[in-house]
């Protein structure tokens, strides 16, 4: 039955075979079979995050803004029945289960070495049949006030979405992806209903598995699972997001804060401004970048040793390139008593990296051979190969593309994604002080 | 496979082409003492930022890449009263790389440990104060994590006040601040020639050809490890040590230590591990659904063994005001498992829950490195009967171990000022 619409793509190399393919309710499944495993990994994804607030629904375009908070909101209250919790369903298989929300998706998942069927009978039908009641609300409002004051605690969190607002100052990104209590006060099971209606439909799911699975057979049992659930072919909503300043200019230079902190800690950050035009553009620009930064920054070159040696960074030094739908930016940072210095001294790395990259030929083999060895190193984790492309923003790609298109990756390539990503210089700083008593 | 080196030497290699990468892990013990802990600590971290070869951390980084994206590691720990300094490196495997990589590496990880900068006997000095600084900055900035910083002083009320387990294994900053460039050179010259080493080897390699090289390392005969000084015991308190601090803290943390004697390798070990896990080993245990869950007092409480030592222990962050509704609730869910007042569905899912943890660790190479690693020292067989062992454990057996814990010592990191 579902076999002919099945897609499947070989890597012998790898000895790896993915099977793709879309249930009949419009549903994406992609399937990787790790047969040497004893475990399994599922993840549920839907295309919907923190920052997707606003948006037109409808043929007449009605225009719908939600609260902050609320796809985060929703990725907890999706786990609470009228009657039980998804969660204790899971435990009593013995299984794991958790979810999270990114700024672009919410993905629920689960691993087991027993009784996939059974845990995926529950994935399916907690992620598609909410149930949202007032009394389940206002305690999670309650939870999730807890857990967004835990935050508030945390100095790596503070510096990091400080960091983020800086660089996005009139964007949902400048929110906390949990939001505020303020925000998540807002929220109500019509409010949640109306998200889940609009995009956890199944033609914004992806699901992908990995492990010890036969896929064929997997896949041909999925199709008569999904049967029972509804077929939505109405569009996705327009989502409003584009970037309220496309020319990137409205970034705030810097910001900072006081904290209960031994030391000061700082992150900078570069807000990248390039649109690549399709997914395999998009992964060719990303994997530039990063083996860019790692060039650049990593602990194999001369700028880290020399910032090491005077003790502007030490090892909890850590650099990042984060690519989301609709945006992208590099941050850098650590704990340090020279906060101004560090920040200095990333601007000057960035500033002087033109004329730097045209001398570091001979080092460009050797960066691109670690890249594609540490890469090479993940594909033990089933977790890991299922999340690096659950989402849609890469299109089809899966990690065993990703080694192809890394190990063809040449220092012009580099050169360009330079001229792209860091030559206009949009960067901010974010610092927490410690405070003077405690 | 094993294989018999010098005295006081172990080499074990397991072969498997599962993974893409093999495991390189290697041990060197001895007993910790009120003093060795701080100076071992910086002398893993030195060893790793600097060889004759590779003359810096820069060029052991470059090195690393070069070997495709080589993965190395220094650490301390601790293995009952043994302290260990181990040394990981991760590598991909020939068929993803170039033939011969296991001896390159193999020669690397020799570089690394037998040739070091050392120039006039001492530790190259720049790098030995940079590696100092950064070791007291980690010291200062584990001070932010107050659950770590808890237990640390839950530890320091729960062991005899003689006993060097009242110093951490990563060390502390008083050894640190009077220790010398030379002290650190002894403690090197003392861990070659004095430990007990253990070298594992997992992955994708001849077992011989492994034995071959190693055999070749200028290790020489030394004293193995006593197998049963190495389980730590100590007389009880007749009460409990309690003692409260008070810190500016939007969290408060209640820590407390019971006694258990029963040890890993016993025959209850495995009733212990699930003990523990309907204790506050888990997120289907007691203490989360009664103290976390029901009655929203806690933002975490948690137990953890410690089976190398005969205790376990509890760890709750929560509001200061509810100090004595927490430590009754406490109490009561350790009555729950002397009484076996749990449901069977809740037994069942907690045992499920660890055999399901127990088969997805045999994915993980690392877990199965280590796990090989602490037999070995220790002399436990690998047990291929966990999953039987389990399901076999009843309400009795968990009875009799609850009522062998006894409350120790209890510290109470209190909020507000």
């Amino acid at each position: 039955m579902g076999e002919n619409k099945l897609k499947e793509q070989t890597y012998p190399e790898f000895n790896q075979t993915i099977v793709r393919g879309q249930l009949g309710n419009g549903m994406a499944v992609v399937l990787i079979p790790m047969k040497a495993f004893q475990k399994s990994y599922a993840v549920l994804t839907t295309d919907f995050g923190s920052i997707d607030q606003s948006f037109y629904s409808g043929p007449n375009r009605e225009f719908v803004q939600l609260p902050a908070g609320c796809a985060h909101f929703l990725e907890h209250k999706l786990f609470e029945k009228e009657d039980h919790d998804a969660f204790d369903l899971f435990g009593k298989l013995g299984a794991d289960s958790n979810a999270f929300t990114s700024y672009t998706q919410t993905s629920y998942q689960f691993s087991t070495t027993m009784n996939l069927h059974q845990c995926l009978e529950i994935l399916l039908d907690f992620v598609q049949k909410p149930y949202f009641s007032k009394e389940g609300v206002a305690k999670e409002q309650g939870i999730i006030g807890q857990e967004i004051r835990m935050y508030a605690d945390s100095p790596s969190s503070r510096l990091y979405t400080g960091t983020v607002a800086n660089l996005y100052p009139h964007d949902p990104m400048r929110q906390d992806i949990a939001g505020s209590e303020d925000s998540i006060a807002q929220i109500t099971p019509d409010v949640l209903y109306r998200a889940y209606n609009e995009f956890y439909r199944p033609s914004n799911l992806k699901l992908v598995v990995a492990g010890n699975i036969d896929p064929h057979q997997l896949f041909e049992w999925l199709e008569e699972q999904e049967a029972q659930y509804s077929i939505d072919r109405a569009p996705l909503p327009q989502r409003a997001l584009k970037l309220s300043d496309p020319l990137d200019s409205d970034l705030v230079e810097q910001n900072q804060l006081m904290m209960d902190v031994q030391r000061p800690h700082v992150m900078v950050a570069l807000r990248g401004s390039h649109r690549p035009l399709d997914a395999p553009a998009r992964l060719k620009y990303r994997l530039s970048v990063e083996l860019l930064l790692e060039m650049l920054f990593d602990d194999t070159t001369d700028n880290f040793l020399r910032l090491y040696d005077r003790g502007i960074l030490d090892d909890s030094f850590s650099f990042s390139f984060e690519m989301e739908r609709g945006f992208h930016f590099a941050t850098w940072s650590t704990e340090t008593n020279q906060p101004r210095k560090f920040t200095d001294e990333i601007r000057a790395i960035l500033q002087a990296a033109p004329d730097n990259l045209m001398h570091m030929k001979g080092q460009f083999a050797a960066m691109r051979r670690g890249a594609v060895g540490r890469l090479v190193a993940s594909l033990n984790s089933p977790e890991m190969i299922a999340n690096r492309y659950a989402s849609n923003l890469f299109g089809d790609i899966t990690i065993y593309d990703e080694l192809k298109q890394l190990q063809s990756l040449t220092l012009t390539d580099l050169q360009t994604a330079l001229d792209q990503f860091i030559c206009p210089a949009m960067t901010t700083t974010f610092t927490i002080w410690p405070q003077a008593e405690h | 496979m094993r294989y018999q080196l010098p005295k006081g030497i172990n080499l074990q290699v397991v072969p498997t082409n599962k993974f893409t990468v093999t495991k390189l892990l290697i041990s060197f013990a001895t007993p910790q003492t009120m003093t060795n802990a701080t100076v071992r600590n910086l002398l893993a971290n030195l060893l790793v930022s600097g060889s004759q070869k590779y003359p810096s951390q820069t060029a052991i980084a470059r090195q690393l890449a070069n070997m495709y994206g080589a993965d190395l590691n220094a650490y301390v720990a601790r293995i009952g009263t043994a302290h260990t300094v181990r040394f990981s490196l991760t590598f991909v495997n020939d068929r993803f790389s170039t033939a011969g990589m296991l001896k390159k590496q193999l020669n690397f990880m020799s570089d690394i440990l037998f040739q070091p900068l050392l120039l006039n006997n001492r530790f190259d000095q720049k790098i030995w104060q940079v590696q100092k600084d950064n070791l007291a900055a980690a010291y200062q900035s584990v001070k932010d994590d107050k659950q770590y910083y808890a237990v640390q002083q839950l530890m320091k009320q729960y062991y005899c006040d003689a006993s060097p387990m009242q110093i951490p294994s990563v060390g502390n900053e008083r050894d640190l601040a009077t220790l010398t460039n030379d002290q650190t050179v002894a403690a090197y010259r003392s861990m070659l020639a004095n430990d007990q080493v253990d070298i594992l080897v997992v992955g994708d390699v001849k077992p011989d050809e492994v034995y071959q090289q190693v055999k070749q390392w200028p290790l020489k005969e030394r004293q193995q490890l006593s197998v049963n000084n190495l389980y730590y015991s100590q007389p009880s308190w007749h009460e409990p040590r309690e003692r409260t601090e008070q810190q500016k803290l939007r969290q408060a943390k209640l820590d407390l230590a019971y006694s258990l004697p029963v040890y890993y390798g016993d025959e209850d070990y495995v009733a212990l591990v699930v003990l523990n896990s309907l204790f506050g080993g888990s997120a289907y245990s007691l203490m989360f659904n009664n103290i976390r869950e029901q009655e929203s007092l806690a933002y975490y409480a948690e137990s953890s063994l410690r089976p190398l030592s005969g205790h376990l222990v509890v760890e709750t962050g929560i509001n200061g005001a509810t100090y004595q509704r927490v430590r009754q609730l406490i109490d009561e869910q350790l009555s729950k498992l002397r009484h076996g007042m749990y449901t069977d569905v809740q037994f069942n899912q907690v045992k499920k829950n660890l055999i399901n943890q127990y088969r997805g660790s045999m994915d993980s190479l690392s877990a199965i490195a280590s796990r090989r690693l602490i037999n070995q020292v220790l002399g436990v067989k690998e047990d291929d009967d966990v999953q039987a062992r389990i399901d076999r454990v009843n309400r009795q057996k968990i009875m009799e171990l609850a009522n062998k814990m006894s409350l120790q010592a209890v510290f109470f990191l209190n909020g507000g000022k």
